[in-house]
């Protein structure tokens, strides 16, 4: 399913990309691959996507960057959620569930 | 604060364009590093692992162009770049930018002479206390003119005035008037002024405010000669020096010895617009 998430809603990429910098700060590929990783490979995000979502998030306030060294002695800038961020992943996490339930809701109905 | 980082990141990449471009530049190497040492952890080539990286995520020269794009200050580099190529442009063919600008400032010159003509003759509004409520009334169907010097109006007679002045019900007040051009002084001090003949209640009507004296009323007409008139401010700043108004002062218009009973405030300067 390559790809297939560029269908989605504009702020879903932005919420999985919060929700992978609430567990650490992350540089770019290991954010994609963090949401990889977890979605089991149902999710693969493209590089232009994702850096887009980026500096859309950085110029909301929602993230800052950073430059610093990987483990593997490469530079990489990192991203970190600031208090903004969080107080936007909560609010959003909040509404998904909201309308996830209601979608459940609506599909269930006999 | 969204808005103002916009605004700052913006201005940033605006001036310090190729810092924030190698920036960007090193995050996607690194990007694309990271990814295909993964793939070559798991056995494959270089080569072969910056391939597939390429096409599972995108190229990543067309990712740097979405990122760049998706800025508000590329569009203003956008428009900068083609001002300048257009300069450029013209200065190859300085014929044809000369016939351009030629063309444009004659055209926008006729336009701002039309203009200044249509504002000054219609768009204006006489300096009266409510312009807007007042209304022409005059007789359009003239398959003759009048006599005299005033034949604009030459169909309505006094008496046909009296009429409408007595039984008009449209308006809150009427009044009547005429331009004539008239001599004032004697002799070889004679001069030509434009006269403004007005029914009674003409700065009643208008709601002109009195400067100096007294205006005239409806009591005051009648009298045939004139003796009593009412001068502009102008008049009588250049021609009277401005001085006191007294029964004494006198100005003869056409032979005859007229009363200045007042003076107009400085705006008003008759029913003339421009």
């Amino acid at each position: 399913m390559a790809d297939k998430q560029s269908d989605l809603v504009q702020g879903t990429l932005d919420m999985l990309i919060l929700k992978t910098l609430d567990l650490e700060p992350m540089h770019g590929y290991g954010i994609s691959a963090r949401i990889e990783q977890i979605s089991k490979g149902v999710f693969r995000v493209n590089a232009g996507s994702l850096f887009v979502a980026f500096q859309r998030l950085h110029r909301a306030g929602l993230i800052k960057g950073e430059w610093k060294a990987t483990e593997n002695g490469r530079r990489a800038k990192y991203y970190v959620l600031t208090e903004q961020g969080r107080k936007r992943l909560n609010s959003e996490t909040r509404e998904w569930g909201r309308q996830v339930a209601a979608i459940a809701r609506i599909l269930e109905a006999s | 604060m969204p808005t103002l980082r916009t605004i700052v990141d913006g201005l940033r990449s605006l001036f310090r364009k190729q810092r924030v471009d190698a920036e960007l530049d090193e995050e996607l190497r690194g990007f694309l590093e990271m990814a295909a040492e993964e793939k070559m952890k798991q056995g494959a080539g270089r080569k072969e692992a910056l391939r597939a990286v390429r096409l599972e995520r995108g190229n990543l020269e067309a990712a740097k162009e979405v990122v760049r794009d998706a800025r508000w200050e590329s569009f203003v580099e956008m428009c900068w770049r083609d001002l300048r190529f257009a300069l450029r442009t013209l200065r190859k063919s300085p014929g044809f930018a000369a016939t351009a600008i030629v063309t444009l400032s004659l055209g926008i010159g006729a336009n701002t002479a039309i203009f200044m003509l249509l504002d000054a003759i219609r768009l204006r509004s006489l300096p009266v206390q409510d312009p807007q409520e007042l209304a022409e009334v005059r007789i359009t169907d003239s398959g003759h003119q009048g006599m005299g010097l005033n034949q604009q109006y030459g169909e309505l007679t006094r008496p046909l005035w009296q009429e409408i002045r007595d039984h008009q019900q449209s308006f809150s007040g009427v009044f009547a008037w005429s331009v004539n051009l008239r001599y004032v002084g004697r002799g070889s001090e004679m001069r030509h002024f434009r006269e403004l003949r007005v029914s009674g209640d003409f700065f009643r009507v208008l709601g002109i405010r009195l400067w100096r004296g007294r205006l005239l009323t409806p009591e005051d007409e009648g009298a045939c000669p004139m003796t009593r008139a009412v001068v502009s401010n102008p008049y009588w700043q250049n021609e009277l020096g401005g001085r006191v108004l007294s029964p004494a002062i006198k100005l003869v218009v056409d032979n005859e010895l007229v009363e200045i009973i007042g003076v107009t405030p400085p705006g008003f300067y008759g029913m003339v617009v421009g």
